[in-house]
């Protein structure tokens, strides 16, 4: 990683750590940490014998491994596939040992998904329960396997994926494939992986899914970002419009010049200058950004809170867009109702419920 | 218990390079051996058919300037000693 962007973010995660109330000198390490980039902005101050970071890179050694038995299963079931995120940056784009890895992240085509269930519980995966990170499984393009393990350093965990959660709703659904072109431009390499344009994208995608909290996601798009201005950024910008998320990626790829010092690929168009896109920008000033994200707590991903659905709806790629995610606040489906309140006996006892939190929290 | 003669390590417990060091890591224990070069040669001759000798002399041979045999069979045998005092051999 160029080390003009590590100093910057480097600052950055001082400057949230000040905004946070955090001033020791160790603040900047705490925030990174609290973000899980702490090897990539702090490499100096964690010694290469410290025994958690040669148990993080155990783990990720042994989950690379895992990822190339899984390539291989697939390919031997003709299930085409491709690896993003972690698995596919932590050999490639990292120095050994400063990204962590916590899983691994595949597609497969829709319909080739209960083949490679069966092919990961062939090799030891099992259906992982509602998370309450996750939020419920049934609305999810997608499914958590772990394979346990005698400890946590041999455990891994899989998310299958076989299609990308639209932006235009909160919570998930099945219905958006990953693009047909993602597919085609696939490169074959160590693991079957997006191009960088298509993985670029993928990770603004990602980003606001996660309502902006993986802030390790922006990390691997810096990183990735010199592959992605190859092509000046052409199938970065067509990806990310194919995923409904042109709009953030624009905003992002602004961010990226203006706090972390990366050009900005020429063929992707400015970003736009609507008071969404300004409030958007503003809050994603990095060291702000950083702060809030290292301030939210990981439970925040899969609920319905006033800060996530104001942010989706200065994300969406038009207003009318925003539509579907006050739909999600407001009636959310019977699924989710299930998941968040199971004691509730009625439909409309879980709606009450939901309605009491959402009033809640926006009182506060 | 006295050393082995024919040392083999667990199965169970994870031997892998990551990047310029070789760790092992017992997962009943939960601990994690950190081992440079030469400790980590030896782990992977306890295979449970060679002898201490064996091994100091694999070892020995790995070396293009090995120096004294008899030097390596010691550190081989205080090596494979602390392998056993980990809990770390069959």
């Amino acid at each position: 990683m160029n080390p003009d962007t590590v100093a910057r973010l480097r600052d950055a995660c001082a400057r949230a750590a000040q905004t946070l109330g955090d001033t020791a000198p160790e603040g900047a390490r705490r925030v990174a940490e609290r973000l899980g980039v702490a090897g990539i902005v702090t490499p100096a101050a964690a010694p290469a014998r410290d025994v958690p970071r040669l148990l993080g890179a155990l783990h990720g050694q042994l989950l690379r491994e895992t990822a190339t038995t899984i390539s291989a299963a697939f390919s031997a079931a003709g299930l085409p596939h491709v690896f993003v995120k972690g698995i596919v940056f932590v050999d490639d784009l990292y120095p050994p040992g400063a990204r962590e890895l916590a899983d691994i992240d595949v597609y497969v085509a829709r319909d080739a998904a209960p083949a490679a269930r069966a092919t990961l519980e062939s090799l030891g995966f099992r259906v992982e329960a509602d998370d309450p990170d996750r939020g419920p499984s049934p609305l999810r393009p997608g499914l958590t396997l772990v394979r346990a393990a005698t400890s946590d350093v041999e455990s891994a965990v899989v998310d299958l994926h076989w299609g990308v959660e639209p932006l235009t709703s909160l919570l998930p659904r099945d219905r958006t494939p990953l693009p047909r072109g993602v597919w085609d431009r696939a490169r074959q390499g160590r693991l079957p992986a997006p191009c960088p344009g298509d993985h670029a994208a993928l990770l603004v995608h990602h980003l606001v899914h996660h309502d902006f909290l993986h802030v390790v996601s922006l990390v691997d798009l810096a990183v990735l970002w010199p592959q992605v201005l190859a092509d000046e950024g052409t199938t970065f910008a067509a990806t990310a419009r194919a995923l409904r998320a042109g709009r953030v990626a624009r905003i992002v790829a602004d961010v990226l010049a203006r706090d972390l010092g990366l050009a900005r690929p020429p063929r992707l168009e400015a970003a736009p200058s609507d008071w969404r896109a300004r409030r958007l920008a503003a809050s994603l000033r990095l060291d702000r950004w950083l702060a809030w994200a290292a301030a939210a707590g990981p439970s925040t991903r899969a609920a319905i809170t006033p800060g996530r659905v104001g942010r989706r709806l200065l994300a969406v790629e038009h207003v009318w867009n925003g539509a579907g995610v006050v739909w999600d606040a407001l009636w959310p489906p019977q699924a989710h109702l299930r998941w968040r309140w199971p004691e509730a006996r009625t439909r409309l006892g879980a709606l009450a419920r939901h309605w009491g939190s959402v009033g809640r929290k926006v009182a506060r | 218990m006295a050393t082995p003669v024919k040392p083999r390590v667990r199965s169970d417990v994870v031997f892998r390079q990551l990047d310029e060091e070789w760790v092992a890591f017992d997962p009943v224990a939960q601990r994690l051996h950190a081992m440079n070069l030469t400790a980590a040669l030896v782990w992977e001759h306890c295979t449970g058919e060679l002898t201490l000798q064996d091994i100091a002399r694999a070892v020995h041979a790995t070396f293009a300037d090995g120096g004294d045999l008899s030097a390596v069979e010691r550190d081989v045998a205080e090596m494979v000693e602390r392998f056993r005092t980990e809990g770390l051999l069959e």
